[in-house]
Formats: structure tokens, sequence, C-alpha cells
């Protein structure tokens, strides 16, 4: 029941994922993209008012918040598309750089709403470890700003 | 030069696997980490409560030098 509920509170993204790698599919293998067209189509294809009812489960159910970016790329992607009306290059790329942006809008979002889960963790440890140009000194930064996350998730638990 | 593009994805496909490997080992020995600072955390929690009981200082002192140990022990875990 839990991993059904993760599921679509993560299916916009999922979806997005998906027609990012079937965009970029046509790129590496234009043959395989046309002949699977139907099929990649039918499976990923783009639809406005599923689009729209994404956008509103995302806003209704709070839970589901995290794939609000994914939900908005859904619809620029079907209005992009109704305003394009083919399957060119420029919608292909449209679609890679809008998908692309709304993913990491949405691993941003979820490292903030998030601080302690393992995304966080690794995200905080490439930041730490920059500033500081030291492993060791990027650990020693890393573990007092996850020990600060800690006492903050405490706190906020308590009020 | 022509490269083949079974070439170009077989080199993608080892780099992200790679990527991948390290990633998940990073992500496992950060959330271990993490999983220690939490229980440094408690122990923290604990001696500040401590702190506020009026008994026996000498007791207290006693415990709280214990926890510093066990949180040394945890740290090096």
């Amino acid at each position: 029941m839990k991993k059904a509920k993760l599921f679509i509170i993560y299916f916009p993204v999922i979806l997005v994922s998906c027609q990012v790698v079937v965009n970029l599919l046509s790129f590496v293998w234009y043959d395989g993209y046309i002949r699977a067209g139907f099929y990649l189509n039918t499976f990923f294809g783009t639809n406005v008012l599923f689009a729209v009812f994404l956008l509103a489960f995302t806003y209704w159910f709070r839970f589901c918040a995290v794939s609000r970016y994914s939900a908005w790329a859904e619809i620029l992607f079907a209005v992009n598309y109704m305003i394009v009306q083919q399957d060119n290059l420029y919608n292909i790329l449209f679609q890679v750089i809008v998908g692309a942006i709304a993913l990491l809008l949405t691993v941003h979002y979820f490292v903030r709403r998030f601080p302690l889960c393992s995304v966080a963790l690794i995200l905080r440890f490439i930041r730490t470890v920059t500033e500081k140009r030291s492993c060791s000194r990027g650990l020693d930064m890393w573990e007092k700003r996850t020990y600060h996350f800690i006492q903050n998730r405490h706190n906020e638990s308590r009020a | 030069m022509k490269v083949e593009l079974s070439t170009v994805l077989t080199v993608l496909s080892i780099f992200a696997i790679i990527l991948g490997g390290i990633t998940w080992t990073l992500g496992k020995f950060l959330t271990d980490k993490k999983d220690k600072l939490t229980l440094i955390f408690e122990i923290d929690r604990l001696k500040e409560k401590m702190k506020e009981l009026e008994t026996d200082t000498g007791k207290i002192n006693l415990i709280e030098r214990e926890l510093d140990i066990i949180k040394e022990q945890i740290k090096h875990l």
C-alpha cells in the first residue's frame, strides 16, 4: 500500500523522466524512435486533459507537492505541442530542456523538504567538499550541518 | 574517424554503472554517518535533560562521563 502511494505521489516525475528518455532516444536511435512511435506515443504521449488533471491533483493533495514541477512541465509540453503541431527537432529539444529543468527543480524541492534523505546527504557532502576543497574538512563541515538539521527536525516535531 | 553508436552506448553505460555504484556507496556511507549523528544528538539531549534534574551531582557527572564515552564509541564505529 505504501509503495502504491509512493508511485501515485511520484507519478508525474516518472512520466516526465520517461518522456525525456524517449526524446533522448530520438537523438541516439532515430529509426527505432520512428518505428516504435505509435507505442511510445500511446504510453508516453502528452494529453492536455491529463496534464490539467495532474496539475490539479498535485495542488489539491499536498502530499503530492513534490511532483508539481513535473505537472507544470506536462502542461508546457501540451501547450507547446498545440502551437508547433509537429514532432520535429524543436519540439523534441523543448521537451528535453523543459523536462530536465522540471526534474532538477523537483530534486531541489525534494532536498529542501527532506534534508536528511540520501540524495540531500550526498548533495550536501559534494557542496561542503567543494567549499572546503578538502575531503576531511568537508566531511567535518557536513557533520556540523547535518547535526544542525537533525536538531531542527527535533525542534519542529516538538513544536 | 567514425564511431559506432553501440560503442558510444557501451561507454556511456559503463560510466553510468560506475557513477551509480559510487553514488550508492557514498549514500550508504553518509546515511550511516547521519544515523550516528542522530544517536549523538539523542545523547546530547539526554545530557541536557540530566542537567535539569536536581539530584546528586556526583552521580550525574558519572553518568555524563559514561555518555561521553558512548558518544566517542559511536563516532569511531
